[in-house]
């Protein structure tokens, strides 16, 4: 009797089975509409818990550049909320969102809305009618073509299939050209100025200059080694990652995501490409620094094995003398305490070469937003991203909550100015707001946000980030770090010196073009060889090594096709530089 | 046997044999949908698949994927480098898979239970360590600055200088050997354990009888009962021999060692070809499928020459 | 019945003793070194600084990884997924290996093979997420347990097990007119205790480890399972290296040290996964000790 009964359960799972696995392929729009939108129901449910009436719903995102996940919590979100009636559960993406973006394309329909992070991307969804045209809901979205309206003609332009509309539109939208802001190459400035602030010429005049001061420091605080530079590997692609910040410090541009060319803006505007291993080039001069640093034995030993978080670590603790082309650690060196005496790590120019500033960016960058086609409220995706390119909606975005007790405000003549609650917190690192979260937490995740922190908002005439914004008297005097550095540069910040000084080239707009499959291929082949001889070039034993390496990378990477590679990335930089110009002029 | 006797008379539905098979159809059925039902993806090896594009509206491409992964010469050179680190490791790997079987055997003998519950317990933790803390520890332990080795070595007098032991390509497939074997073995000892537990008693019993030392019961009684296990998973074994994997490789390898460390997932995911082009990983991965099932049957094949049964 | 020692037993004890306890040591230090890590200062472990023993001890690690959302929901969903699969996995898996190994299954050879193969290949990601989406599985919880109903690796232990069990055991059951699922439920059950106790562990390990499915399968939140919400922790550095580069080719760079979760935390992390394993795994252990007693089963 048992066994019959089991028999039969068995039947009827094996049944169960064999009907779903009927209802494969071919009925599959059908079931899967219904299981998304079991999906969407019941995750708008939960929201109306926490919501008092039905109002607000409960829409999916994908943001590729994100690294954060679930339901968006914060001041950004409440604010999403309240305006909007919308609640944001962000799909995860990290190391997976490239498979996972490709899964839910394979399966015909993306999540409400989406911020793709290349072209690529963008082309084959909008091949695949997964996007809605934003023509379509032109009354919804004014902002958007008030704002963004370059942006919106080129991705008609370049990323519409032929249909001649704008499916999705760019992020990071720019209008001017950098004019502050610290960045460039940083060192000890306390040593620096000890050992008498030589001025520095190129990156090869540095090195003496850094083994100087690193005679006055051999060991930290805590007595570990000092050495002058401490390398990473892990952003590397096809060429060593910290060459590229480098060359940007030296009027040149390595454009990342794989190339294996090098733009020289020193004395063409339009820039001149090259190959990346073309003598004195700025990659080479790069590979030359590393390995002269590591002769004098100041080059770190684990840049090799290290990961970026040791990197950041390193710098952290001051166990470096210039830093990686970045500032990245800098600030947990630089405490308050730290530069009140005078200690720290600022940029210092170099003399002979002009620093790259960032130029306008009209149409945004390669980091899209858009809205499915599969999505249930298009009305309220189209309504997001209005609300995500209003300028004021930015400010609040970039610079937290508004009030004359909460962090930034606007005066009696409509200006935004920082309130004297924001120093509190910004002296303060560690103090909660009421919420129970630091001052700098709770904003938007989706890491991408409709314009650059300087573009300015028409309305106030300002930037947007406060930082550039005039000062009250009850901002807390600079430290003596900085204001030593302010006195010595005469500027207030690195890239108003180099911009006071003429030492600056401005990068001309363009969008990188895509690489085809070929490309692709040459660059990964190319970058492999490249990445791994520039490592073993820098720790060469000695110059007949790092030459004989040298030569093996260069016939090796010949071999492989960098010439062709150069050849086509030439004439698509000729073409998209063209080809920016109608959105820029 | 004495089964068929009876059922012979009966139907062939009713038979015994069938019968059971219509008991277990629904968890073939089940393996079925979950892992063949999936396969008809390989479909995209023949086209230049695009994701969201309907596979057909795709360019047909034929056998291009597979003949384009052979028609390369600049692949062959590193082909046959990453092939022999592969294999290299993978039969070093097989060397030492006696060691798990040996562990539970010895540990068998270890008479105090508090002891052998402890050991059997800890040496499972490293299993449970992802590789890329793995690498976390291993940079703490070995880096040149802040190396615990070192530094003790330093403090010792016995070097003068940091040992970049990390950035070395020296004996890095050893060294990878070692660090599998370390993380790997406490784990896979469990399944011996198991079956040392489930070696009937009275085979012990009689081997004393007969005056049979530890090491003769070790030898002639508890090696013999693990011996199909270790059989079937060095068989299931050498279908893996060209996957092993990549996460491993991938936190160790570095410039100076990547030479001799690349192994062939390692190689695809360092093309970049996986994401970016999809039919063609696929080819790979049908291509990497194809060898492992043959070389599976292979040893399948031999082992029932030299056992005179096929373990499949 | 005191047993006597020769000096090769002896020897070889104190070698055996060595080894393994050498051995356990070197598995645990590394294991110990996460821990002081995880409550020592994260400045200090930042500096490379705790080695030996924590300094600076605080639990805010713990706390921090306590106070994720929905961390209560996530637990119940993972116990659930680990046990019910557990259950489904250990019984699809023993029953159909026990089926196999009768001679006189229909075709046994062939589904044999049918099953053994499936570990040799994979499609690949986005036929699986297809196939998965197409079966209804996306949001579902059957999800989480119903593709590891027949795992090939356990079968393939299992009847490697079963049939090292001498047949006369089974040979008198038969006398007794019992059908398949009695012995099987009676019998070979009982009997395959140490090696159900290991695919027990090999199955619950893998459920409670797994997270990929949720990744890709899951977008509402009370399916969410604990790996899931500390995978997200560790996730961070790929995707932030990303963006830190994007940033900075646009000419912004940001500190990150403020966007990415302390090294400490990670490592709490992977505390909170093994922790649970421990605790339970010497519970299986009476399972790995001793041998079957026929004698017993006879009785």
């Amino acid at each position: 009797m048992k066994k019959r009964i089991f028999t039969f359960l068995l039947a009827g799972l094996m049944a169960a089975g064999m009907v779903s696995c009927g209802s494969g392929p071919q009925s599959s729009t059908e079931t899967s509409t219904e299981t998304s939108t079991g999906g969407d129901s019941s995750a708008s449910e939960s929201s109306e818990q926490t919501g008092d009436s039905g109002e607000v719903i409960s829409l999916y995102i994908l943001s590729m550049p994100a690294n954060k996940s679930g339901i968006i919590e914060g001041w950004w979100a409440d604010d999403v909320r309240e305006k909007l009636g919308i609640e944001f559960n962000l799909l995860p993406s990290g190391d997976q969102g490239e498979q996972k973006l490709q899964a839910l394309m394979a399966s015909g329909e993306l999540p409400d809305l989406v911020i793709f992070k290349d072209y690529k991307q963008v082309e084959n969804a909008v091949v695949g009618n997964m996007l809605l045209a934003f023509d379509d809901y032109k009354d919804l979205v004014p902002n958007v073509y008030a704002n963004a309206a370059e942006s919106l003609q080129y991705t008609a332009d370049t990323l519409s299939d032929g249909q001649g509309k704008s499916f999705v539109v760019g992020t990071g939208i720019k209008h001017y050209p950098d004019s502050r802001g610290w960045s460039g190459l940083q060192v000890r400035y306390d040593l620096y100025k000890e050992i008498g602030s030589p001025e520095v010429g190129t990156l090869m005049d540095l090195v003496p200059v850094i083994q100087e001061m690193q005679a006055l420091e051999p060991e930290n605080a805590d007595g570990k080694k000092v050495y002058g530079l401490s390398l990473f590997k892990d952003w590397d692609r096809s060429y060593m990652t910290v060459g590229m910040f480098a060359a940007g410090t030296m009027g040149y541009e390595i454009p990342g995501e794989g190339t294996l060319v090098q733009i020289d803006y020193r004395n063409d505007p339009n820039g001149v490409v090259d190959s990346l291993l073309v003598e004195d080039g700025v990659y080479m001069q790069f590979l030359d620094f590393c390995f002269a640093l590591n002769q004098l034995d100041l080059l770190d030993p684990d840049s090799l094995t290290q990961r970026f978080d040791d990197y950041m670590g390193k710098v952290g603790d001051g166990r470096t003398i210039m830093t990686a082309f970045g500032d990245w650690g800098v600030p947990t060196f630089n405490t308050y305490e730290q530069k009140q005496k005078g200690v720290g790590y600022m940029p210092i120019p170099l003399m002979d070469v002009p620093y790259k500033i960032g130029g306008t960016q009209p149409i945004g960058n390669q980091w899209t937003i858009g809205v499915s086609s599969a999505t249930e409220y298009p009305e309220k995706c189209m309504e997001f991203v209005n609300y995500f390119y209003d300028y004021d909606a930015n400010m609040f975005a970039v610079n937290g909550v508004q009030g004359p007790d909460a962090l930034w405000d606007y005066d009696e003549n409509g200006q935004p100015y920082r309130t004297e609650t924001y120093y509190e917190f910004a002296n303060n690192p560690e103090k909660l707001l009421p919420d129970g979260r630091k001052h700098d937490q709770g904003g938007s995740p989706l890491t991408a946000s409709a314009f650059f922190a300087n573009e300015i908002n028409p309305n106030t005439g300002l930037p947007l980030d406060s930082q550039y914004w005039p000062e009250k008297d009850y901002a807390p005097e600079k430290t003596l770090l900085e204001t030593t550095w302010m006195e010595d540069y005469d500027a207030n910040d690195s890239v108003d010196y180099s911009v006071k000084n003429n030492l600056v080239v401005e990068k001309p707009f363009f969008i990188a073009p895509l690489m085809t499959d070929e490309m692709e291929q040459i660059s990964s082949r190319v970058g492999d060889v490249v990445k791994t001889i520039s490592w073993q070039m820098i720790f060469a034993e000695d110059q007949a090594e790092y030459d004989a390496l040298k030569e093996e990378m260069i016939s090796k990477a010949e071999g492989l096709g960098i010439n062709d590679f150069l050849e086509w990335f030439k004439v698509e930089y000729e073409n998209a530089l063209e080809f920016g110009k109608q959105y820029t002029e | 046997m004495i089964m068929s006797k009876t059922s012979k008379r009966t139907t062939f539905y009713k038979q015994s044999g069938f019968r059971l098979f219509l008991m277990i159809l629904p968890l073939l059925a089940m393996v079925f949908i979950f892992s063949y039902m999936p396969l008809y993806g390989w479909i995209y090896a023949l086209f230049d698949y695009k994701p969201g594009l309907p596979l057909f509206d795709c360019e047909f491409v034929g056998l291009y994927n597979f003949t384009r992964m052979f028609s390369d010469i600049y692949y062959f050179e590193d082909l046959i480098r990453v092939m022999k680190n592969t294999l290299g490791m993978s039969l070093l790997g097989m060397a030492g898979s006696p060691l798990p079987m040996l562990f539970a055997v010895f540990l068998a003998e270890i008479k105090c239970m508090p002891f052998r519950k402890t050991a059997q317990t800890l040496t499972t933790i490293p299993n449970f360590i992802s590789w890329v803390l793995v690498y976390s520890i291993a940079y703490a332990m070995f880096s040149v600055n802040d190396g615990f080795v070192n530094r003790l070595l330093m403090e010792l007098g016995l070097i003068e200088e940091g040992i970049n032991f990390l950035a070395s390509g020296e004996h890095i497939w050893l060294k990878m050997w070692l660090w599998s074997t370390w993380k790997g073995l406490g784990w896979s000892a469990i399944v011996y354990i198991a079956a040392i537990a489930g070696i009937d008693q009275e085979q012990y019993e009689a081997a004393e009888v007969d005056g049979a030392s530890r090491f003769q019961k070790m030898w002639y009684v508890t090696i013999p009962g693990l011996l199909p296990t270790f059989v079937v998973l060095l068989i299931l074994s050498i279908g893996n021999m060209i996957n092993n994997g990549m996460d491993q490789y991938f936190v160790f390898q570095n410039a100076m060692n990547k030479e001799h460390i690349e192994v062939l997932d390692l190689y695809v995911y360092n093309q970049g070809m996986v994401g970016i082009n999809y039919s063609y990983s696929t080819a790979v991965s049908i291509l990497k499928s194809l060898v492992s099932v043959t070389l599976f049957m292979i040893s399948n094949i031999v082992s029932r020459f030299v056992r005179e049964d096929s373990v499949f | 019945m005191k047993k006597k020692y020769t000096v090769g037993d002896i020897v070889f004890n104190i070698f055996n003793y060595a080894f393994f306890g050498i051995f356990t040591l070197l598995c645990f230090l590394p294991f110990y070194y996460l821990f002081i890590n995880t409550i020592s200062d994260n400045e200090m472990v930042t500096k490379g600084m705790v080695l030996w023993y924590p300094k600076g001890i605080h639990f805010n690690n713990y706390l921090e990884v306590l106070k994720l959302r929905g961390l209560g929901n996530a637990v119940i969903v993972t116990l659930g997924r680990t046990i019910l699969g557990t259950a489904l996995t250990i019984f699809g898996t023993s029953f159909l290996g026990y089926a196999l190994t009768k001679q006189e299954l229909w075709h046994r050879k062939l589904w044999y093979r049918f099953i053994v193969v499936t570990m040799y290949f994979n499609a690949g990601i986005i036929p699986w997420f297809i196939n998965m989406k197409n079966l209804g599985l996306t949001n579902n919880f059957l999800a989480y347990i119903l593709p590891g109903t027949v795992s090939a690796y356990s079968l393939i232990l299992f009847k490697t097990y079963v049939e090292s069990i001498p047949a006369s055991l089974e040979e008198s059951a038969d006398l007794d007119g019992a059908g398949y699922l009695m012995k099987y439920a009676k019998i070979v059950m009982p009997l395959c205790k140490p090696i159900l106790a290991t695919l027990i562990v090999f199955s619950a390990v893998g459920h409670w480890n797994n997270f990929m499915d949720t990744v890709f399968l899951m977008t509402d939140s009370k399916l969410f399972t604990l790996q899931y919400l500390l995978y997200q922790y560790l996730n961070e550095a790929n995707s932030l290296a990303d963006t830190l580069q994007k940033m900075a080719e646009q000419g912004i760079q940001i500190d990150p040290s403020r966007m990415m979760t302390p090294t400490a935390i990670k490592m709490t992390v992977s505390m909170v996964v093994v922790i649970p394993v421990l605790c339970v795994y010497p519970f299986f252990q009476k399972y790995f000790v001793g041998g079957i007693m026929i004698g017993a089963v006879k009785g």
